[in-house]
């Protein structure tokens, strides 16, 4: 596929415009007008929940699906609007399924050769060598995949996907068929081999963690819609939604009151630092490791619950108001259930939200 | 009807995807195959359609013969005839079905592999060797006699005879479902009973039994239809039924509207029992176990190893080796044997070339019936499916009336040619390779077709170099069956065959009428042999596919 676009578009590879999905006859909506434009070169994860839409618009992007409203361009060149849509096999994308997909028929060579048909048998043979050396593979290529482990699958999967050097690798799930070792493994893998191949790639995953590892941006989506669209630590420290704040992360709301001074809450008082209107009642969030917790007899906390886990003890601690909150310390860190503290925040992004919308 | 085993694969894949929506994309039919769902349909509903409006035709008159005490003895002699049947399978298929997957028996996979052996015996051939040992100048009556007694000790003719060789040659059905459902069954579900203080006994009846039951009842249906729509072996065995009665009228009296409206009463009877397979099949889904679980537990037999080997010997010997054995004896000598493959070629070719040509035809139909129902959920499949499983409702004899009423009526030129023949092994068991084909092509993951279209295929070449080279072991075996099933027919071939076109089972028929039972046997070993080898084939299939898997 030749680098299509001129100018603007030139480092744009994907550009999605209020792109629309229902089935069922409009019955379940899938996609709600999800516009995301995504850069050359760039790893955009799409996280949510199941049934957010994250799978479809994976779909929607590589053709197997068409939109019911909204625009796909791919390249500079517009694959999917009202009067146009283009296949699958001429869109120049190619797609990593979550169960691989691999052509149980064919050996791991043939299968990286699948889509390289048109090529001439140098060029082709050497691309897939290529492609089977960048995923580390090239001892295996003769096996079939049902004599492959789950990781090499993957790979085999990827190098078919890249070796025809598309504009943009879509990755469903990848990892979510494997072993947690395995998954930690294939992460750092996949991440490597995307980068080293200069790949422009969008994954789906419903582990905020694996978005935050491997993406270079971080999209959530929620019942359809793009809520947020962000660097990954733009997105855990300052959501734009609480269904963000929540599933990115563990996330605590305590009300405050805006006030001249700053925003006057039951953990104390933080700088209004959105420029909120004097008088407004909000909800501030409040991260684990935005609380300290101090043994302290006159305290007026008491902790609750505390729950080792390895690397922190993760403590749920009962305000003077009856509220709980939640605090995450260190793993050396243990103060017995019943037991007084003081406790002290200090968040360096202070979240508001408004008590009756969920936005800010 | 070995293909109602497939069914159950097919359901569950269908349940398992009618929950998400991951489908495929669904563009409306294109006109080609819009012409093609209607061929179909008019191809196998219009026979069954024409008969039921020639049988309401007959208006009163046929219905006060319907109406006529004898129709309702015949009527209860043949549920009585299937009931018996299906519980005596039950007896001969559950307890080695259970011996051969949760025990230590010393050659239980070889027995598992002789256990299908009694499918490639058609009942009536099954019936024929009875006679020779318990009819009325059988072997058994001849020893008594030689010991000195007088009269008859045995007599095979009759209700009891028909019930006898009925079930020893369709257990198989209950063995295979029971047995795959045993080896699949979760190991953990009767730890846990074990756990709670059960013994093997307790957890049998507690456990595993209630898990098996969905697949008794969907063996015992199998049985049940086989019964219903018997022919040849019943009229062998001198049982009077549905199917020999409306054989009589049309053959002796020529009474077309009696025939019709017997023949409606019953397809309404077997679309019953169809129904409640269908139901029963569709519940099946609980037994199933997670991928990579542990195998059935296997309890060593101790003690019980000898009753437990005599069971199994005693349920295959009569089954396979004694009506082998019992062929052999009345061939005689194997001059004979050579005699009667040598002035039956004509015969034997005839099975064989319309068996191939039903069986390629029904093929074709199959792959492009098969790809639209699974595929295409929805009204186009559900028409489909409904379609081209009428041929398990319609007995031969059926079938074969009912062609007969069609075709001599609308398209005469087709009537009294050997193309009849081949239409009625069409119909009869297109459902046999439509199943093998869905079932193959409900494994092929629909990704593929998806990975191959993002990797530059159009939907067609995705078609032709991903998908029929996966489902080609299962469209073999489809085949397969539907040719096996074919050159054992002999209802519908009666009925359908243009005068001096005989098939080996039309000469089994003929000889055994006229009395010729050596003539028979050979022909009856010759047809075995016949279908032995495809059968053995299809095994091997299944270990492709398996395999690919």
């Amino acid at each position: 596929m030749k680098a299509a676009g001129t100018g603007a578009t030139m480092t744009e590879v994907i550009r999605l415009e209020g792109v629309s999905k229902c089935y069922g006859g409009g019955g379940i909506v899938a996609t709600r007008e999800i516009s995301l434009v995504v850069a050359k070169g760039e790893i955009v994860a799409l996280v949510g929940p199941s049934g957010c839409g994250k799978t479809t618009t994976l779909r929607l992007i590589a053709g197997f699906e068409a939109p019911d409203g909204g625009s796909i361009e791919i390249g500079g060149r517009i694959v999917a609007n009202e009067a146009i849509f283009v296949p699958p096999e001429r869109r120049g994308v190619g797609m990593v399924f979550q169960d691989y997909a691999l052509f149980p028929h064919l050996t791991a060579r043939e299968n990286v050769a699948f889509g390289l048909r048109n090529w001439n048998a140098e060029r082709r043979r050497r691309r897939i060598a290529e492609a089977l050396d960048l995923v580390g593979l090239s001892e295996l290529e003769g096996r079939y995949p049902y004599e492959l482990s789950g990781g090499q699958q993957q790979r085999v999967a990827l190098a078919r996907a890249l070796a025809p050097s598309p504009q943009v690798v879509l990755l469903d799930e990848p990892f979510s068929n494997l072993d947690a070792d395995m998954r930690a493994q294939m992460r750092q893998d996949v991440h490597r081999i995307l980068h080293q191949a200069g790949t422009t790639a969008i994954f789906v995953t419903h582990d905020q963690e694996e978005a935050f590892m491997i993406a270079d941006r971080v999209g959530v989506l929620n019942q359809g819609r793009l809520e947020q669209i962000d660097l990954p630590d733009v997105i855990y420290h300052t959501p734009a939604t609480r269904f963000i704040a929540r599933f990115v992360g563990s996330a605590d709301f305590i009300p405050g009151l805006v006030q001249n001074e700053g925003i006057i809450t039951e953990l104390g008082t933080f700088p209004n630092q959105q420029g909120l209107p004097s008088g407004q009642a909000v909800e501030v969030m409040i991260r684990p490791d935005d609380i300290e917790l101090f043994a302290d007899l006159n305290g007026e906390a008491t902790v609750v619950t505390r729950h080792f886990r390895g690397s922190d003890n993760f403590y749920c601690v009962r305000l003077p108001s009856g509220r709980t909150v939640h605090s995450s310390q260190g793993s050396t860190k243990v103060v017995e259930p019943g037991a007084r503290i003081a406790v002290k925040t200090d968040p360096t992004h202070v979240v508001c939200f408004y008590e009756d919308e969920s936005t800010r | 009807m070995l293909s109602g085993i497939q069914k159950s694969t097919v359901e569950r894949v269908a349940w398992g995807e009618r929950l998400g929506f991951r489908r495929p994309m669904m563009s409306p039919l294109t006109p080609v195959a819009a012409l093609g769902v209607a061929f179909v349909v008019l191809l196998t509903a219009s026979p069954l359609l024409n008969l039921l409006t020639a049988a309401l035709a007959g208006g009163s008159r046929g219905l006060s013969s319907l109406l006529s005490g004898s129709v309702f003895t015949l009527m209860s002699r043949t549920l009585l005839l299937a009931t018996l049947a299906t519980l005596w399978a039950l007896l001969l298929g559950v307890p080695p079905a259970w011996i051969l997957t949760r025990t230590d028996l010393p050659g239980r996979r070889l027995f598992r592999v002789l256990g299908v052996l009694p499918l490639a015996i058609p009942p009536y051939i099954g019936a024929l060797t009875y006679i020779t040992l318990l009819g009325p100048v059988g072997l058994v009556n001849k020893a008594y006699h030689a010991m000195g007694g007088a009269g008859q000790l045995v007599n095979i003719y009759g209700l009891w005879g028909g019930v006898l060789v009925l079930g020893l040659f369709t257990y198989p059905y209950i063995l295979l479902l029971a047995g795959s459902a045993l080896e699949s069954s979760n190991p953990a579900l009767e730890e846990a009973a074990r756990a709670a203080g059960h013994g093997p006994m307790g957890i049998f009846i507690r456990v595993t039994l209630p898990l098996l039951r969905p697949s008794l009842l969907a063996g015992s249906l199998l049985v049940f239809l086989y019964a219903l729509s018997d022919f040849a072996a019943v009229s062998f065995l001198r049982v009077t039924t549905f199917t020999t009665e409306i054989y009589q009228q049309l053959n002796t009296r020529f009474d077309l509207r009696s025939a019709s409206a017997l023949s409606s009463v019953l397809v309404l009877l077997t679309l019953l029992v169809l129904v409640a397979q269908r139901k029963s099949l569709g519940r099946r889904s609980f037994v199933q176990r997670g991928s990579g679980a542990k195998p059935p537990t296997v309890y060593p037999l101790g003690r019980w190893k000898a009753p437990a080997l005599l069971c199994t010997y005693l349920v295959l010997g009569s089954s396979v080796f004694l009506p082998i054995a019992l062929l052999l004896y009345q061939v005689g000598s194997p001059g004979i044997l050579f005699q009667t493959l040598a002035s039956g070629q004509r015969y034997l070719w005839n099975s064989l070339w319309t068996g191939a040509v039903a069986a390629t035809v029904a093929s074709g139909l199959a792959l492009f019936v098969a790809y639209l129902i699974d595929r295409r959920k929805g009204r186009v499949g559900l028409i489909l499916t409904a379609a081209t499983q009428l041929g398990y409702a319609i007995p031969g004899t059926v079938l074969g009336l009912s062609l007969i009423l069609l075709y001599n009526t609308y398209v005469p030129w087709i009537y009294g040619t050997a193309a009849m023949v081949v239409l009625g092994y069409l119909l009869r068991y297109l459902p046999q390779a439509v199943q093998g084909s869905v079932a193959a092509l409900s494994q092929v993951d629909p990704n593929l077709e998806e990975a191959a279209r993002g990797l530059g295929r159009s939907s067609w070449q995705a078609l032709r170099e991903v998908t029929i080279p996966l489902i080609r072991p299962g469209m073999a075996a489809g085949w397969m069956l539907v040719f096996i099933s074919s050159i054992k027919e002999v209802a519908a071939t009666l009925l359908l065959r243009p005068a001096g076109f005989d098939t080996l089972p039309v000469r089994i028929w003929i000889a055994t009428i006229e009395v010729d039972f050596a003539g028979a046997a050979a022909t009856s070993l010759i047809l075995i042999a016949t279908t032995a080898l495809p059968l053995f084939l299809i095994k091997r299939l299944d270990a492709g596919i398996s395999q690919l898997d």
